[in-house]
């Protein structure tokens, strides 16, 4: 269904903020699992402009990829 | 009239009629009006009473071999006068015009007629099931933002129950004989084997009388429909209608899958706290799917933070940040965390040839042999599980309603989709099929090979659709009452 790609994502501060504002229980729960933070990098599962993280189905506009 | 058979002498019973129909629920009573309607004298034999009795629902007991089906096999079956219309709980949804295609990926023919030839019955069905046609496009007040799904459209019957609503029209009714506690233990056959001569109905006595008509019909459900084919097997060691091993085959439900979780955002499409989605018909062909409603279900609105609920508030959240607890929350203290909700879904299963309905060894106090149900799914159903959860995740996303967290067998096909729950929509297993070799019924229901016996019910779907059953039951019983009419 789909690939898993050796993907560096980060999370961009405003982004981080936005979300925290839209989805509460989704960023904290992926806090929780240790899955993302702000400046980390994460391996996510890739797919038609979709991120897969954790089993949470997002755009890639939910993140931002780090410009390094 | 309404005839208790328990209370009849043997052998006083004899009668003849245009059509003797065996089972008084949705199905039967609906055909059984229309045939009324027009001049016809009918039969009605229903197994059970007025009102539920362990005796007459003991002879719903069997063995579920496949899926898991619990004792549901018994139970959300209901073999009394109204029938399972008697708990019903009353959503009324369209067959789309995909359903009725012929879907060569399904791997067996599809509908033999139109969705046209169904929907010309609507109006009389909207009236039977005390619904209307507005009501339907009432139920969409806004359009989905999204070109892979759409909003399901449905309404809800009060619910109908057969048994009270039409009671007094079938007692008074001149046309019509509704005999209770009368179980059919035999088909009789002509010499030639192409006619029913006779039913043999059996009251709880095991007295044993015996009618006879033009035309017969059997509304049972569709796991009975098979069950007493398969049991007439006196004359016919195969079974009635079994020439082609079909009977009992691509025994349906639709599956119930919970997809996984969703956090959503507050626009007003989560005003109800509650949305359905079926996926657009282009999709479903082009994915080569079934059909299917996702059911977005919010367990709570997201909350104002007020400043005297700042510690339960933060508690809550608290709470919220963990899985378990939000788990145990959710199950036991009434406690949901902000904005998330629950996916399940209503799933079509292709028709397939492996999931039927057989019979066990064990036999019921008619000496009839009780049901064995193998609920089967397989590899393209599976597929359909898992596209359709992904394509709703990512839908949600672009939509910006709601971002979704799906299940792990969504994702890995490696994992089994071991929660396939059911919907109680018992369907198939004397399919429609114009080819005897793929079905039991031709198009007008009539069973190949024999010139007078009909089947009614959702037994004859050749395949499930995504919407609940009971609409296009009806819809299909009054098309079979005026065919009966005319010939």
């Amino acid at each position: 269904m789909h690939t898993q790609k050796d993907h560096r994502f980060y999370l961009g501060r405003r982004n981080f903020i936005l979300a925290m504002f839209m989805y509460p229980f989704l960023i904290s729960k992926l806090m929780a699992d240790n899955k993302i933070g702000v400046g980390s990098p994460l391996f996510l599962d890739e797919e038609d402009g979709f991120v897969i993280l954790g089993g949470w189905v997002l755009l890639k506009d939910d993140l931002i990829q780090n410009p390094d | 009239m309404i005839i208790d058979l328990n209370s009849v002498e043997k052998n006083s019973a004899h009668k003849h009629y245009d059509v003797c129909l065996c089972g008084a629920g949705p199905a039967g009573i609906t055909a059984a009006r229309v045939l009324s309607k027009q001049g016809k004298k009918v039969a009605i034999f229903e197994g059970g009473g007025l009102e539920y009795s362990e005796l007459s629902q003991d002879l719903y007991q069997g063995e579920s071999v496949g899926l898991q089906y619990w004792d549901a096999v018994h139970s959300d079956r209901l073999r009394y006068f109204g029938g399972t219309s008697n708990h019903w709980s009353g959503r009324c949804a369209f067959f789309d015009k995909v359903d009725f295609e012929q879907r060569n990926y399904f791997g067996l023919p599809g509908w033999p007629i139109t969705r046209e030839d169904v929907f010309q019955f609507f109006d009389a069905a909207c009236s039977v099931l005390d619904i209307s046609r507005e009501a339907f496009h009432a139920s969409q007040v806004t359009k989905w933002n999204g070109e892979n799904f759409r909003f399901s459209e449905s309404t809800r019957s009060p619910p109908t129950r057969f048994g009270e609503k039409y009671y007094s029209e079938l007692k008074d009714s001149s046309n019509i004989d509704v005999y209770i506690n009368a179980n059919l233990t035999e088909i009789n056959l002509n010499k030639d084997l192409d006619a029913v001569t006779s039913f043999e109905i059996r009251n709880y006595g095991n007295q044993k009388f015996l009618f006879s008509a033009k035309n017969y019909v059997i509304a049972l459900g569709s796991i009975e429909n098979a069950r007493l084919l398969l049991n007439c097997d006196k004359q016919v060691p195969s079974g009635i209608g079994n020439q082609s091993g079909m009977v009992g085959r691509c025994f349906m439900e639709h599956f119930n899958v919970g997809i996984g979780r969703f956090v959503s955002d507050d626009s007003p499409i989560w005003q109800q706290g509650r949305i359905q989605l079926n996926p657009s018909e282009n999709m479903i062909r082009k994915l080569q799917i079934g059909n299917a409603i996702l059911d977005f279900e919010r367990s709570s609105h997201p909350i104002s933070y007020g400043r005297l609920k700042k510690l339960k508030q933060t508690m809550r959240e608290e709470v919220c940040k963990s899985e378990f607890l939000t788990g145990l929350s959710r199950n036991i203290l009434d406690f949901d965390c902000p904005g998330d909700g629950l996916i399940t879904s209503l799933i079509e299963q292709t028709p397939n040839l492996n999931s039927r309905v057989s019979l066990g060894t064990e036999k019921d106090m008619f000496g009839m042999r009780r049901v064995k149900l193998d609920w089967q799914a397989n590899a393209a159903d599976y597929k359909t599980i898992r596209t359709l959860g992904l394509e709703v995740a990512k839908e949600m996303a672009r939509s910006g309603a709601a971002r979704v967290q799906l299940k792990d067998f969504i994702l890995d096909d490696t994992k089994d989709i071991s929660e396939i729950g059911r919907h109680a929509h018992q369907m198939g297993t004397t399919r429609m099929s114009e080819d005897p070799r793929f079905g039991v019924v031709n198009k007008n229901l009539q069973i190949h090979g024999f010139k007078n016996i009909f089947v009614a019910g959702s037994s004859v779907f050749p395949t499930g659709g995504g919407a609940n059953p009971t609409l296009t039951v009806v819809m299909l019983s009054e098309r079979l009452g005026h065919h009966l009419a005319k010939s």
